[in-house]
């Protein structure tokens, strides 16, 4: 489990990180989601130690990391793709990770077989594409078999295959009752890989909770429409209160039920092709809740063009 | 699961098996010994002093030895610092202080490994020079086994080798920037110590306390620099270790209270 308290960090006058909290319970997979500079590499550096926090604290198993006899065996971490010396080999750059704690060539051979490093495992990382990077930094967080995984962005670069075989490794790590707390900018994957999220932006906790909790919120409960007569239908919805609006050869009705909506227009004599409830994604509970956060807004099309 | 992750323990003893590994997995090490030895093979296998009078051989001998060992002695400092440099230009300290969260920890089988390397390309450049003596001038009786000259130059040179070493490996973690710790190390072996040639009192008597010339009053061969003054061999060694010690204390300071 991971516990952050009042977790600050500031790099000359800029709050990187502010007075941030939250919990990765273990036996669930906590997807860490902010925009870009939104603090979500510090605060993982500062779980693993590499930086020091001018304020609160960060404990894994309820003790910080150095704290631990076996730091390898209570935490693994992918922070960045080739945090390795290019010169070595894969093996090699294994083997010296594990002698820090006296683990023998047998787990890592038995890691290489498990992350498909097999074939490359002799060759020099300097040649390595993204992927088997990002392999081979995976690989170095599952040395020790952590009871807690911490993986920043671990499907930059990976093909399908490997976003697969990452999102099947941190459900397999979360139902052997172990914490992963991964972070990613692709809110999909998050969607199906995490139980809980913990949402940041500049610097600060915007939400943190269970994926349905979090998309129930953001929620419109807008209706999407599609009958014979459109413009009849408008009409019906806005005298009983609701408010209709055309978008691509189909209505958003809000402030209606879809079975009050139902029983108007077969009331009204018009035929219905379809009437779908719309469930926020992810994504759209992100955007809404981010909209502000953002660091670094791109200049939109609209905005460009004008 | 197995049983070494059972077992597995962050210990020192760990630490050094790892730092041991990091150097002996990259072909480097091996570049950096063989020009060590060859370069100070070069130099005594050229010199072309020719052997003084009956007497003064052990001296000649030793002081050849000795100087044989300066071109080693830089390459190989120059290299224990890239070697504590090195986590940082490669990205690799993200993943070695994960797994070594306790710095000084890390400092320490850094130093230790480095040091060790040190010793070992020392005493073999030192056997192998003292080798080519014996065989250049058979007659000539260069080596006197009695003599406390003999030891100091053939346990000095290695001595001030791994000092030196583990000095190089604290001005690396200290700066941690590669070239900057090159221009630290090259400034204090091999570029400050001429300051003492300006003629100037008190600059020879502050070159006397750098590594140079305590390496000097170490091994009594004027070889490592052109210092002036003999601080005789235990204040040298003590100024030694203390350059040593320093420079590893301040880089476990520094380590202690920034980022990594």
């Amino acid at each position: 489990m991971i516990e952050v308290a009042g977790l600050s960090k500031t790099y000359g006058s800029k709050k990187a990180v502010d007075d941030v909290s939250f919990t990765a319970p273990a036996g669930s997979v906590t997807g860490f989601l902010g925009p870009n500079g939104a603090g979500k590499s510090t605060t993982m550096r500062m779980i693993m130690g590499l930086d020091r926090p001018n304020a609160g604290t960060a404990t894994i198993d309820g003790k910080p990391l150095a704290a631990h006899a076996a730091p390898m065996r209570v935490a693994g971490a992918l922070l960045e793709a080739k945090s390795v010396t290019p010169g070595r080999t894969a093996r090699n750059h294994l083997r010296v990770i594990a002698a820090s704690h006296g683990i023998g060539k047998k787990r890592v051979d038995e890691v290489i077989q498990m992350t498909g490093l097999d074939t490359v495992a002799k060759k020099r990382v300097k040649g390595f594409s993204l992927g088997m990077g990002q392999r081979l930094g995976i690989a170095t967080a599952m040395l020790g078999d952590p009871s807690t995984l911490i993986m920043d962005e671990p499907v930059n670069g990976l093909d399908p295959d490997g976003v697969l075989w990452v999102r099947n490794l941190a459900r397999h790590f979360a139902s052997e009752g172990r914490t992963v707390l991964l972070s990613s900018h692709l809110m999909s994957e998050v969607q199906l890989t995490a139980d809980r999220v913990v949402v940041i932006g500049r610097g600060r906790i915007l939400e943190q909770g269970t994926i349905a909790d979090f998309t129930a919120q953001a929620a419109s409960g807008a209706v999407t429409v599609r009958t014979s007569d459109d413009a009849k239908l408008t009409q019906i919805i806005a005298a009983e209160g609701g408010k209709a609006t055309p978008s691509s050869e189909a209505l958003v009705v809000d402030g209606l039920e879809p079975a009050r909506i139902a029983q108007l227009a077969v009331g009204a004599g018009l035929d219905l092709h379809e009437l779908v409830k719309t469930n926020a994604t992810l994504e759209e509970a992100y955007l809404s809740l981010t909209a502000d956060a953002v660091e670094y807004h791109a200049t939109s099309q609209e905005g460009a063009a004008q | 699961m197995s049983a070494t992750l059972e077992k597995a323990r962050l210990s020192y003893g760990n630490a050094v098996g790892a730092e041991w590994l990091k150097l002996t997995t990259m072909r480097g090490m091996w570049w950096v010994a063989i020009a060590s030895v060859a370069l100070s093979l070069v130099t005594v296998g050229t010199s072309s002093h020719a052997p003084p009078e009956a007497g003064a051989e052990l001296d000649w001998t030793m002081s050849t030895i000795a100087s044989a060992i300066v071109t080693a002695w830089v390459i190989v400092s120059v290299y224990a610092a890239l070697q504590a440099t090195g986590e940082w230009s490669s990205g690799m300290y993200r993943v070695t202080f994960a797994v070594v969260p306790k710095r000084n920890l890390w400092l320490a089988a850094k130093a230790t490994v480095m040091g060790i390397y040190a010793g070992l390309v020392a005493i073999v450049v030192t056997a192998a020079s003292t080798a080519i003596m014996l065989f250049r001038y058979p007659d000539e009786s260069v080596v006197d086994l009695a003599d406390v000259r003999t030891w100091e130059t053939f346990i000095g040179v290695p001595a001030v080798c791994v000092m030196t070493a583990i000095m190089a490996v604290g001005i690396g973690a200290l700066v941690r920037s590669s070239g900057i710790a090159v221009v630290v190390v090259v400034g204090l072996l091999v570029l400050l110590p001429f300051a003492g040639l300006f003629g100037l009192d008190w600059l020879a008597e502050i070159t006397a306390y750098l590594p140079t010339g305590a390496g000097d009053s170490i091994v009594q061969s004027g070889a490592f620099g052109a210092s002036s003054k003999d601080l005789g061999v235990w204040l040298g060694s003590a100024v030694m270790l203390a350059w040593s010690v320093g420079a590893c204390l301040f880089a476990a300071i520094a380590m202690k209270r920034r980022d990594a």
